[in-house]
């Protein structure tokens, strides 16, 4: 809807003149890290790969920043919580 | 016949030969329910994310095994019931085609286990550093 509003707004602000009332910011779309490597295999005692996926807070990071593809992305989900589980990774970084 | 694999934390205080004789019971409970132990590991001593009944460290063991699901049930009864477990988890990884190609893979296996979690079975599992440490920012 908000797209939608902009797109409008930019046509009829920004005739002739070049620039659009309002861009968003151009980000390159990240490659999905694990699907260009097959060899990477996310299990959920993999730590030290579970841990570029999660945050200095331990959560984990979402797909609009890390890049990964959907699927790549409910299974880094399902990895992390089974290693919280286990007490490998934090639920939280407040916990003691 | 599917394939599972079980991850246990227990209790710190134990010493390499009990975690061993731990690991060995276990085993046995697996094959006295029809299953067959594929790799059966101590994955050594690491710090604990969070404390789980005043602990800080955990001891920690891993299974892989193919069953039907009987040695699951039993296995997880055991482990409720034993004081010193502080956590367990279990996976199922697949379904079993034959025993004898999945034997094949367990060398395999076991150096992908070497690799995530360290070579030794004592004290340091070689990540303990990368962890974040429990209670920080």
């Amino acid at each position: 809807m908000r797209r939608f509003r902009e797109e409008k707004d930019g046509k009829e602000k920004g005739k002739g003149k070049g620039k659009a009332a309002k861009r968003r910011p151009v980000t390159r779309r990240r490659a999905c890290r694990l699907c260009a490597d097959t060899k990477l295999i996310l299990d959920y005692k993999d730590l030290r790969l579970l841990q570029q996926f999660i945050s200095e807070r331990g959560r984990i990071i979402p797909r609009r920043v890390s890049g990964n593809c959907a699927y790549h992305q409910r299974t880094v989900g399902l990895a992390v919580k089974r290693a919280r589980l286990l007490a490998l990774l934090p639920f939280t970084s407040m916990q003691h | 016949m599917m394939e599972y694999e079980t991850t246990i934390v227990a209790q710190p205080d134990w010493s390499a030969d009990q975690s061993r004789q731990f690991c060995e019971r276990l085993t046995q409970i697996v094959e006295r329910t029809g299953g067959v132990v594929f790799l059966n590991r101590e994955l050594g001593r690491r710090r604990l994310a969070y404390r789980i009944g005043k602990q800080t460290r955990g001891c920690y063991c891993y299974l892989n095994y193919g069953s039907n699901g009987e040695a699951v049930a039993e296995l997880e009864r055991v482990l409720r019931l034993d004081e010193a477990v502080l956590r367990y988890l279990t996976v199922q990884v697949g379904s079993v085609v034959s025993v004898e190609t999945r034997r094949a893979k367990v060398l395999e296996d076991e150096a992908r286990l070497a690799h995530l979690f360290g070579t030794g079975s004592e004290v340091t599992f070689g990540m303990d550093e990368s962890l974040p440490a429990a209670g920080g920012t």
